[in-house]
């Protein structure tokens, strides 16, 4: 039993240095890394063309990227149990961070909203919750102002719904945000699968997922948007 | 061999608190089938609740006292008094236990949770079930 632990316990070792927990990794060739940093470019990709979307559709309007004051803030722990999908991020009151902010994975793509702040810790709701609720648009960029609107409710993955069934979605095209509590036109991620099959209440409704560009578990860090300023409760 | 547990629950912890253990999207409760497995292990009450407080340290996931983590604690506890009512094997004593106690889990902290999410719900069940007779498995190889 005593070697058993032992294996047990090395596994688990291998398994949390693997993940860059302790910066291990650093120490290998950039093969085990790999996996990250295409996620990593994938994310700053995503932000771009975001940023980029933002400044050919809405700019000229209000939005524009120099707008945001994005805080960076490291994730340190989340929520270990299937009924919720929180984090716990290192910064919290003292550092100006307050309830109800928004919260990004990278520059214009949404990832949540603070709900609990405390003097240096902060949690906060991702859209990959069950209690998370946000009007949505599915559209991509130069389509004019054809837009279809959509609910995202959280879940893993988290699910667009209430899309009226005429409307035609491809797989790809671009989730922004529509809802009042987060900024206007950051990405959700992208329509993954469209269930032609499956749909909602009488029919009357498409339901599809979202897909994103990075994975939670692999994100470090996040930024909070301290000047966007969410209704209350 | 205590000592050794102790690290085990811990770095088990560690993991589950990281979110470092996904399936499929769904995220088993490692603690929770170690910790039955350790009921048949450790034979004093005292060592097995240094054991859940020690995973319950490692599982918090805020500086707020959790109602999740104090519930999942109290079950952990509880159910080392239970087992004097179980058989002795150890398989089907996981069994049960993995079963009844994941259920009992979701049902005290969010029993919609289960109605709403049922397929989630089943999975977790199986990997926790899983999960426990592997552990029970190599229990019984020492």
């Amino acid at each position: 039993m005593i070697f058993i632990r032992f294996a047990v316990i090395i596994a688990l070792l291998v398994m949390l240095f693997s993940n860059g927990l302790f910066s291990i990794k650093d120490l290998f060739s950039s093969s085990l890394n790999n996996k990250n940093e295409i996620e990593s470019l994938k994310l700053e990709n995503d932000s771009l063309k975001t940023e980029l979307y933002i400044a050919e559709n809405l700019s000229g309007k209000e939005i524009n990227e120099g707008k945001w004051e994005y805080f960076y803030t490291k994730i340190f722990s989340s929520y270990p149990f299937n009924d919720q999908n929180l984090i716990s991020i290192s910064n919290g009151e003292i550092s100006g961070i307050k309830k109800n902010q928004t919260v990004v994975a990278a520059p214009g793509i949404l990832l949540g909203q603070v709900i609990k702040v405390s003097k240096n810790t902060a949690l906060v709701r991702t859209i990959f919750d069950k209690d998370f609720i946000a009007a949505v648009k599915i559209g991509l960029p130069g389509q004019g102002e054809i837009r279809i609107d959509a609910l995202l409710k959280g879940g893993i993955p988290p699910t667009l719904e209430m899309i009226e069934k005429s409307k035609n979605i491809k797989n790809g095209e671009i989730v922004y945000n529509a809802d009042q509590n987060y900024p206007y036109g950051f990405k959700l991620g992208e329509v993954q699968m469209i269930e032609t099959e499956n749909t909602d209440t009488a029919g009357l409704f498409k339901k599809v997922f979202l897909k994103t560009d990075y994975n939670l578990t692999s994100l470090e860090e996040v930024l909070v948007i301290k000047n966007f300023g969410a209704l209350e409760d | 061999m205590f000592f050794l547990d102790i690290v085990l629950i811990s770095i088990v912890s560690l993991a589950q608190g990281l979110s470092l253990m996904i399936f499929n999207g769904i995220k088993p409760n490692f603690v929770l089938a170690i910790l039955i497995v350790l009921i048949f292990s450790e034979k004093e009450f005292w060592k097995y609740s240094i054991l859940v407080l020690t995973s319950l340290i490692c599982l918090n996931y805020s500086v707020f006292i959790s109602k999740e983590i104090a519930i999942f604690g109290l079950l952990m506890l509880l159910a080392f008094y239970f087992k004097k009512y179980l058989s002795e094997s150890i398989f089907l004593h996981s069994f049960l236990f993995a079963s009844i106690l994941t259920t009992l889990f979701y049902l005290l902290i969010d029993f919609k949770f289960i109605f709403n999410n049922f397929n989630v719900f089943l999975l977790e069940l199986f990997y926790n079930i899983l999960i426990s007779l592997f552990f029970g498995f190599l229990y019984v190889k020492k």
